[in-house]
This record gives structure tokens, sequence and C-alpha cells, in this order.
């Protein structure tokens, strides 16, 4: 008989063991990676078909050509029209979707096992022989506009576009994946064809594939339809980001907001090996989590905001570090100022509390990074992303534990900015101006609700 | 269909509080999910939002885990944690390594049994202030954001349970007293108003010995009990315009159904799904597809225990007028009525339905609450073959019959147009 006793925390149990789903690679001719994974618990299958492809690669007076490319594939193909093609994966019950980053543009399903073949024949359909009518093109094209017009509503996303552009300046990373109107304004079906034809049939794809099969007709399921393509070699270079050299405020004039979005951030070095586990120690203790500094300030001390992130944002090419929330608009210069203040006081290094907090944290929590097909495939496109290897995941707790007090003092120190940061407001000018004034930590500049200059 | 077969333990502890047990051991995890039959529901006018609040209070600290330490406990533990409030219930849930079952078992029995004796003013400050920001960031900031406060207010009756926000009204927020806050425990977060789920990897014995060491002392308190609602309906149509600071204008109509899970309720889920469920669906087959007079539509139902409500909204393209993307729902509506549905979107819209039954089993959080959900609403926690089977059981008749019973009722309409 256990005794009751509330006054501390109980003890765990043994610890129940864990092991990580394995990550096959198929061999194919012709095609650049195939990454399996075998989960048997449920009759589901998770597909996706990845090109690295995102919307940094749109041509310099064409931003926004990846996102619509991406909307205009999968309205008809072969001998179906738009609707005919949706309706055959809706009476599969399968869950198809088109997602374009500023990394990639990736094609997904999650259907029944029964169902597979079925939507992968669909989406060979998609990939191969897409029907490009002009009057789907000019349908598209025209939400693309609206939407466009629509996200102008939106603090949050005002916030996230003109943060990136201020941040990245003149870099790829700068523009928005929805694009800029005037350029949607003037692409032509044309266009589309020719990005088909030039630039998405010739780049190599990388799939994942996580479910119950036969890895061997799954091999030859796969070959008959995505082989073989021809290699794209011409990856621009990325344009060099120069960063911030001290810190400025920037703010965009929301008449009769109730709230400030806030980001503040600056650029940052590369995702690498080498600090990737103390940044993420970092970030976990600083205000990547609930029970982290800046939350527990700003929401559980001060009351200021419903919530506080922050993150290192990790491109393929790029990372940001990026923190956000909204607060109410009279404590707008207040927020800012304890970021700020907080920014510094990271820079003098953690608590050996916190650190094992963080460590205690990550590492428990490992396995229901697991749980869901999605789940698995996400990390799986994480690790192609940066080019890690396949056995990726079984190193990943034994570095992050060995991580050092110093080391997580010292990733502060080099990536953790507050006098180089960017710091960017919107929200009502007549409510924060004077507010931002009276904190004297920049230059204040008024810009465009895509962080364009005024 | 075997799979969702849920095998269950159920019973209830000498205090009242209901238990069930779900054994799921494929990953080291266990989820916690514990469902209070108390929501804005309950709540009274002047006091609105309090049932929210309450579920911020919950976080702040019980007699025996200080302020702020009990996120930090699951946290550190590799746990994730959260809690909602709706109409009808708030729930709590965790989902941990499962050799920390008995953590989570401490911290939700704390603040279930000793949650009293630690509340404070600064607390209360605090998560006021919290609570006002979150319904800034969430409903008055976003656009459109305070149009479903908007229609319910206007389309329920007065003091029906579901006429007031479960975010509450700002100045409600700023109203409570320590005094409503204690009070609002005392009269609903007994164990006998409560029922905990376990889900996922432990073994049951040792479960059910935690649970009795942990819950048991627990005293049951008398619940407050709030008046079941008759249906009603309108006796006119209603229409309320709104200019707001919006790109685009949206229309939103409104018509009165009834409770969750009563006799018509699968049907006027499918309904809207045949409506404007997908691309391919009818209004946005000839409303975004074909006419191009509306950006997004969307139609659904949402039901609980004191009433429901199928919304239609629709945004207008730019340049369009809002009269004609409004005629053409109607059209559309009639047209369903006139001629009935097809065998084809009957089918297409099943077939979805039977596969998000399937892919929601990947989670076992999700699949804890939905244990809760069956067993609050139904007395019965493997309820998930009977509510995959209520909406492959609906029939074109069917369909038929809820599309006349409560389309050609009187209706809410709310435009929202921009300001200039």
């Amino acid at each position: 008989m256990i005794k009751l006793k509330r006054i501390s925390a109980p003890k765990p149990q043994k610890i129940s063991p864990f092991s990580l789903p394995k990550i096959e690679e198929l061999q194919i001719t012709n095609i650049n990676k195939i990454i399996y994974v075998q989960k048997k618990n449920l009759p589901i299958v998770r597909f996706s078909y990845v090109l690295e492809l995102g919307s940094r690669f749109d041509p310099a007076d064409k931003k926004g050509l990846a996102n619509l490319f991406g909307m205009v594939l999968d309205e008809g193909a072969g001998r179906l029209n738009a609707l005919e093609l949706k309706e055959k994966f809706q009476m599969l019950g399968t869950n198809f979707s088109i997602n374009t980053s500023k990394d990639s543009v990736s094609f997904s399903f999650l259907s029944l096992k029964e169902n597979f073949s079925k939507s992968l024949y669909l989406i060979n359909l998609i990939l191969t022989k897409p029907n490009f009518s002009e009057k789907d093109f000019e349908r598209e094209k025209s939400k693309i506009l609206t939407s466009h017009q629509q996200i102008q509503d939106s603090a949050d996303y005002i916030a996230d576009i003109s943060f990136d552009s201020l941040i990245f300046e003149n870099n790829s990373y700068a523009f928005p994946t929805i694009g800029i109107k005037d350029h949607l304004t003037k692409l032509s079906l044309q266009d589309i064809k020719v990005y088909y034809k030039n630039i998405f049939k010739k780049a190599i794809p990388y799939l994942i594939i996580v479910g119950d099969l036969e890895k061997k007709n799954l091999a030859r399921a796969v070959q008959t339809k995505f082989g073989p393509i021809r290699q794209y070699n011409s990856i621009k270079k990325m344009d060099k980001i120069s960063g911030q050299k001290k810190t400025q405020i920037y703010f965009v004039n929301k008449k009769g907001s109730v709230q400030s979005g806030i980001r503040i951030g600056h650029i940052n070095n590369k995702r690498n090996e080498k600090d990737f586990y103390s940044k993420t120690l970092l970030n976990t203790i600083f205000g990547g989590q609930f029970s982290s500094r800046l939350n527990l300030n700003l929401r559980e001390k001060k009351g200021y905001t419903y919530g506080i992130h922050s993150s290192f944002d990790n491109y393929k090419d790029a990372s940001v570090f990026n923190i956000s929330t909204s607060v109410s608009s009279e404590n707008t210069a207040n927020a800012i100022g304890e970021i700020i203040g907080e920014m510094e006081k990271i820079r003098k290094g953690v608590t050996k509390e916190e650190l094992s907090f963080a460590k205690s944290s990550i590492s428990k929590r490992f396995p229901s990074n697991f749980e869901t097909y999605g789940q698995i495939a996400s990390n799986i496109s994480s690790i192609i992303k940066h080019n890690l290897p396949n056995n990726y995941f079984n190193d990943y707790l034994k570095k992050i534990n060995k991580v050092t007090l110093n080391e997580v003092k010292n990733t502060a120190v080099k990536n953790i900015h507050p006098k180089k940061s960017i710091i960017l407001v919107v929200g009502d000018k007549e409510k924060i101006l004077t507010q931002l004034e009276k904190l004297k930590l920049g230059k204040i500049t008024e810009v465009g609700i895509f962080g364009d200059k005024l | 269909m075997d799979l969702l077969n849920i095998d269950y333990e159920k019973y209830t502890l000498n205090n009242g509080l209901n238990v069930i047990l779900y054994q799921k051991k494929n990953l080291p995890l266990v989820a916690v999910n514990i469902w209070y039959k108390v929501g804005s529901a309950n709540e009274v006018k002047g006091k609105t939002g309090i049932a929210h609040l309450f579920e911020h209070m919950m976080f702040q600290g019980s007699k025996h885990v200080p302020k702020e330490k009990h996120f930090k406990f699951i946290q550190e533990a590799g746990g994730t944690l959260n809690a909602s409030t709706s109409f009808d219930r708030t729930n709590y849930y965790e989902k941990l390594p499962s050799n920390y079952l008995e953590l989570a078992l401490w911290l939700e029995s704390d603040r279930m049994g000793f949650f009293l004796p630690v509340l404070d003013k600064i607390k209360l400050e605090n998560q006021r202030e919290v609570v006002s920001n979150e319904r800034l960031q969430r409903y008055d900031n976003q656009p459109y954001g305070l149009a479903w406060e908007t229609i319910i207010t206007n389309l329920f009756p007065q003091n029906h349970p579901y006429s007031w926000p479960t975010i509450g009204f700002m100045e409600d927020i700023k109203s409570y007293s320590l005094y409503d806050v204690s009070n609002f425990f005392k009269s609903y977060y007994s164990p006998s108003n409560a029922c905990l789920v376990i889900a996922g990897n432990f073994e049951t014995d040792k479960a059910k010995e935690l649970i009795e060491l942990y819950f048991s002392e627990i005293k049951r308190t008398d619940t407050k009990q709030t008046q079941s609602f008759k249906n009603f309906k309108l006796k006119e149509n209603i229409f309320i315009h709104k200019k707001e600071k919006v790109q685009l204008e949206r229309i939103y109509l409104v018509w009165p159904t009834n409770k969750i899970f009563s006799k018509d309720d699968a049907q006027i889920d499918v309904l809207g799904d045949i409506l404007a469920g997908s691309k391919t669906a009818r209004l946005n087959e000839q409303l975004v597809h074909k006419l191009e007079i509306a950006q997004d539509i969307q139609a659904f139902q949402i039901s609980g225990n004191f009433g429901g409500a199928f919304l239609i909204s629709a945004t207008v393209k730019p340049n369009i007028n809002p009269e004609k993307v409004k005629s053409e729902i109607f059209k559309s509506i009639n047209k369903l009525i006139d001629k009935g549905s097809t065998e084809k979107e009957l089918l297409k819209s099943k077939n979805g339905i039977k596969s998000q039954f399937i892919y929601s089993l990947q989670n076992l959080d999700t699949m804890a609450d939905q244990l809760n959900n069956y067993n609050f609403y139904l007395n019965e926690p493997n309820y998930f073959s009977f509510d995959l089977n209520r909406y492959s059981s609906v029939t074109e008749k069917g369909l038929l019959n809820v599309a006349e019973k409560y389309l050609l009722n009187n209706h809410l309409e709310l435009r929202i147009s921009p300001e200039q």
C-alpha cells in the first residue's frame, strides 16, 4: 500500500522503454531520396512529395509565383477537371494538400491504407498531367489577390510579413510567400507553364512515407509512379544578409487597434550542429515554452500579454531569432522594455536549475514527438532540409545532455543581441508613438504594412 | 469497425468522482483528462466569463503546489498540458511519459481538493489582466473577431445560457471579486461533478490504487444545477448590420437548431458538409468556383446541452453586391430542399467522416478527450462506433427533412461591412 504524501511531488516510476521509429532509405534509381518509416498501429499512410523550390526562388519580378503555381497545379489533371479531381480524393477519404513555404513546396496526403495506391495514382496525375486551363488560372489568381487584400486586416500577418521584410532586407527570404500584389497582377498562365516545364519538372523530389506497407511493393509502386527525374542544378546562391548594426524601432500604423503586435529579433547564424543543441536549450529557458523567463515575467508577473514566445527560426540557408507577442496598447513600451531587459539578462547566463529543467523537459518529452504519422513525417523533413544524417535522432538526447552552463552562456552572448535588434510594433500610432519615443532605444521609423519604406 | 471499439473500464469513487480507464500501450505515454461539468452556460449575466477565468486560476497553484509550479512540474517531466472552457464544460489535460502518471494525479487532485486555501488577490489581478489580453488578442483585435459574440447575443433568447460568449464581456472580466471566484469553486468543483479519464500506457491495478489514494479524501459538495432550456424558434428574421475595419463584406446566416446528440444532430452536420464542407460542396462550387462572387464560405453546426445553431458565412469578393451572394445561398438551399441531395454527394461526405474518425485515433490526448466527451453527453465513453454510425446511416430523405425543418424557419443575418 502506498502512503499519501501531498507535501511534495511524487517520484516517477521506472522509466518505460521507447524505441525510435526506424528510418529506412529505399534505394531506387533516378530518384533523389525516399525515406520510409514503418508504423503499424493504425491502417493509415502519410505521404509527402517535397521539392526544395520555395518562394525564395521566385524571380525578382515574379514574387508569388511558386505559391500561385501550387494553387493552380491541382486544379484538374488528366481527364479530370478541378472539381472532379478533388471529388476523387474525397471519395477515398484522403486529405490532400499542397503547401508552399519559403524553402520548399510539398504535396502531402493522409489516407487509409486501403486507399493508398489510389491516392498515389491521383497525386501522380497532378504532378505529371496538370490541366493548366486559363479559367482555373484566372480564378486562382483572383483568389490570391483577394487574400492579399484581406491580410491587411490581420495584425499578426502584417507583423510577420513586415518583420521578415525588415530583417532580410534585399535577400530573397525577405519576400512573403503569398507574393507582391503588383507582381501577382502581371503573372500569366504562361509563367505557370514555363515554371512547370523548366523548373518544377527538373527538380528532384524527396519522398517521405510513413505507414504500414510492404517495403518491396512500396518501392515498386513508387518507382513506376515517380521515376526518373533529371537533375536540376541551377539553385541560386544566397545573397548575403548583413544584419543590424544597432537597434531600431519600426512601427506600422494600424488605426483603431486595441493591441500592439510586437516582434523583436535579428539575423542569426545558420543552423549548425555545433551550437544547435545549446541554442535549443537556451531558447527553452528564454522563451520557448510556458515556464520560460519571458512568459513568466510578461504574462504571469506583469499581466501584459496572453502569451509570449521566442524561437530560432531555422530556414535552410538562414536563421532568425524572433520574439513575438501581442500586448494591450497602453503597455506597448512597458512590454518592450521588459523584453529588452530579459535579453540583456540572459546574456549573463542561466542557472543550474534552469539548465537541468530544460534538459529534463526536452529529454523526457522526446517520445511524444513521434506519436502521430504527421509528426514523424515532419521530423524527417527537417532532417532532409538541414542535410542531417538519417540516424540524427539516435544521438539527439546525448548531445542535448552534454551541453554545459558555460556553453549556454556563450551561446546567449553570441546569439541574442538586444543592442542590434529590430523592434517592430503593429498598432495604433496615436496610442503608441509617445510611448516608443520615451523608450529611447533607437531611431523610430514608420513603415507600410509590408515593411515597406513610406 | 473493431478499431473504433474501445475497451475501457468505468467506475465511481465514494465521493462521486467518475473514472474511466483506457489502456493503449504502443508508446510510453499516458494522458490524463478531467472534465468538470461546468461551462459558461452555468454563469449569470453580469458575471460572464467567470468559468473561463476560473480555468486560468486553476493553474495558479494549490495548497501543496506553489504558483507557477503546476506548469513547471509537468514540463520538467516531459509533459504537455492545457485546459479549455466551452459553453457546457471545462477540461484540464496533460500528456506525460507513462512513469509520471502519479505526478499528474497529485497535481489534479491538489487543485480539486485544496484550491481555496491559497487563492489570493494578486493571482486574481494577474489573471484578470491575462484574460483581458486574451480577449483583446483573440476577439477584439481580430478581423470579424466579434461576429460570434454578436450572433449569439442576438440569436438566443434573453437569459438563454448560450446568449453570452464564453470568454465573457470585458466589463464583466473587470468585475470579478475573490468572493466570486471562491464561490464559483464551491458551486461546481466537487469530485461528484467531474470525470477523470486516464488513457495510455499504465497498469490498471496500480492506477486504481493511485486514484483512490489521491482523490478519495476529497469531499463532495452540493453543486448548482442550471435549468434546461426549451428549444426555441425566432419569431421573425433578425437583421444586424455593423461597420468595421475590414476590407471585405461578410455575411452570416444563422438558424436555431437542437441539442447535441439529439435526433437531427448528425443530419445537420452532414447538411453543413454538403453545403460548404469542401471545395466541391454545393455552395463552394456555385459561389466560389463557378460564379466567383465569394472568397470563402463555411457552413456548420455548433450544438451543446442547451441547444444549437446552424451557421453559414460567406466573404464577399471585392466589387460584388452582397445581395447577390445572399440570394445565391438561398437559391442553393432551396434547390436542395426542392430536389434533394444526390447519392454521390452523400457518399463523399460519409467517406470523409469515416476517415477522420480513424485519423483521430492517432493522438492519445484526442482519444482521452473524446472518451470524456461521449461520457459527458451520453454517459457512455465507448461511443465511437455508434457515433460514426449516426453519420453513416444518414439518408437522402433524412437530410431533406432537416433542411426543410430548420432552414425554412426564421433566421438571423449579420452583415459586417468595411467602414469606408
